[in-house]
């Protein structure tokens, strides 16, 4: 317990799914009493609030306050695509870690419940008559003329570049990574989806953007999630039964795409996130061979095959034999996604990147009930928003 | 390169359609593979393409909008580009 160390000492999130009767305010607000309650925190404690939310009106953090409490604490509001939830937790670690503040507070909400298409989801007809405007005289936009700028498209295309440097990662071997994530969200009673799907009904449900279906892709649905941070130095000031659940975190990065030859006509998820994980595991002093469980950025089946690699899980080139050993199922040597990921929990996109740490934490506490994890001592949680950034957490249990 | 086939897309586009990118001596490009077919088991990877014009759409004057892609390149000819 360095006074530099940072802890995780509440946690919690919303079930996913459907919340018609809840608004972003409502959501956050269940999150964060739910994390101060696990923490044995008060609000008046918090020294500082990091808030993500993508979608809603802007200062979302300031509005939450009216709802838990206004106690004058700064208050950072923060986005960033789907790392919006990683990049408030670390924002909070900072702040501890800083010296600003002896507890911090990361929060993360969406509603995005049947929003359908994220991107490339807005009406294409434009005026009857064709008029060039903007820098290239354009009379149409990009999207299904020149490419795709779905994520079902953006990411299928992620994967089919994998596939054709390894023909092995067929559309079935991806389906059968969605099959393994609907599986493991059986066991879990806050995912938005927790239903078990046959192969069959993967591979034959309705096709977004090949080679990803409906059940491949991830969930968008309602959701938050919010952490209580402190340093070592206030750790060391908590009672024994805070300080036995606390959970160390021995890593937190976030990185952005590095220069490189060519542009980016394809989003580059592979190399900003190996970058980031090269930095997280030199932080946290661990290897991956290290890891109990990896909940990582399964936003459409495709991606979670090219992360095996990325997040250095088997050796490059090696993840379509790494997946077919079974070595990411819950019973195997590296479980990835046992909470159902973000096909199956769901991914209420600012509520996410706090809601992996949840499932990591709570199976390093020994607390995941039916689907706990025996033993796990190390864990690692990862984000990405496109961009890009990665987000990557590593976390170990308490001496 | 790469290629998806897209099914799910915004209101008033075409579906489906071919997205793909396509390896234009190292450089990436983003773009439509056409008279490509929708069956990916078709539609192979890395093989060679060619650049082509296409009819985007016809406005209320009369006028008709072009745009780029790329498609496959049946002959034995010599080329550069790879989707």
């Amino acid at each position: 317990m360095n006074s530099d160390d940072a802890w995780i000492v509440g946690i919690s999130m919303t079930r996913f799914g459907k919340h018609p009767d809840k608004d972003v305010c409502d959501l956050g607000a269940e999150a964060v009493h739910g994390a101060l309650s696990d923490a044995g925190i008060a609000l008046s404690e918090i020294g500082l609030i990091a808030a993500g939310n993508m979608l809603g009106e802007h200062n979302f953090g300031q509005s939450l306050q009216k709802q838990i409490g206004q106690t004058g604490v700064p208050v950072i509001n923060v986005t960033n695509a789907c790392a919006t939830g990683a990049t408030a937790l670390k924002t909070a670690i900072m702040a501890v870690k800083s010296g600003e503040c002896r507890v911090a507070l990361a929060v993360g909400v969406e509603k995005i419940a049947g929003a359908g298409l994220l991107v490339g989801g807005q009406s294409v007809a434009g005026p009857a008559t064709w008029t060039p405007s903007g820098r290239h005289g354009a009379v149409a936009g990009l999207d299904g003329r020149v490419g795709t700028d779905t994520m079902p498209g953006v990411f299928a295309q992620v994967g089919m570049e994998y596939t054709s440097r390894h023909p092995g990662a067929t559309f079935e071997l991806f389906a059968r990574i969605s099959e393994k994530n609907h599986a493991h969200s059986t066991l879990n009673p806050l995912a938005a989806y927790t239903k078990r799907f046959t192969l069959d009904e993967i591979m034959n449900d309705v096709m977004v953007a090949y080679p990803n279906t409906r059940s491949m892709c991830s969930a968008n649905c309602d959701g938050a999630a919010a952490a209580v941070v402190v340093s070592g130095a206030t750790l060391r000031t908590l009672d024994p039964d805070q300080r036995r659940r606390a959970v160390k975190i021995s890593a937190s990065v976030l990185a952005t795409d590095p220069w490189v030859e060519g542009c980016h006509a394809l989003p580059d998820i592979s190399t900003v996130t190996r970058n980031a994980a090269a930095t997280a595991y030199e932080q946290a002093g661990v290897s991956p061979s290290d890891l109990d469980l990896v909940e990582l950025h399964d936003c459409f089946a495709t991606a979670e095959l090219v992360h095996y690699e990325n997040l250095m899980l088997c050796p490059p080139g090696e993840a379509v034999p790494f997946f077919e050993s079974g070595a990411t199922w819950r019973d195997g040597s590296t479980p990835v996604n046992v909470s159902g990921g973000l096909e199956s929990k769901g991914h209420p996109i600012s509520a996410t990147g706090i809601a992996n740490i949840w499932e990591i934490c709570h199976h390093l506490r020994g607390e995941a009930a039916d689907r706990q994890i025996e033993g796990a001592r190390v864990g690692l949680a990862h984000v990405i928003g496109l961009g890009s950034s990665a987000g990557i957490h590593i976390l170990e249990k308490s001496a | 390169m790469s290629f998806t086939v897209v099914h799910v897309a915004a209101p008033g586009l075409e579906v489906p359609y071919v997205a793909a990118v396509v390896d234009c001596g190292g450089t990436w490009v983003r773009t439509n593979l056409v008279d490509a077919g929708f069956d990916p088991t078709q539609i192979e990877l890395r093989a060679p393409v060619r650049l082509v014009t296409f009819p985007v759409g016809t406005d209320d004057q009369g006028t008709t909008a072009i745009g780029f892609g790329f498609a496959p390149y049946k002959t034995d000819g010599v080329a550069n580009e790879q989707r």
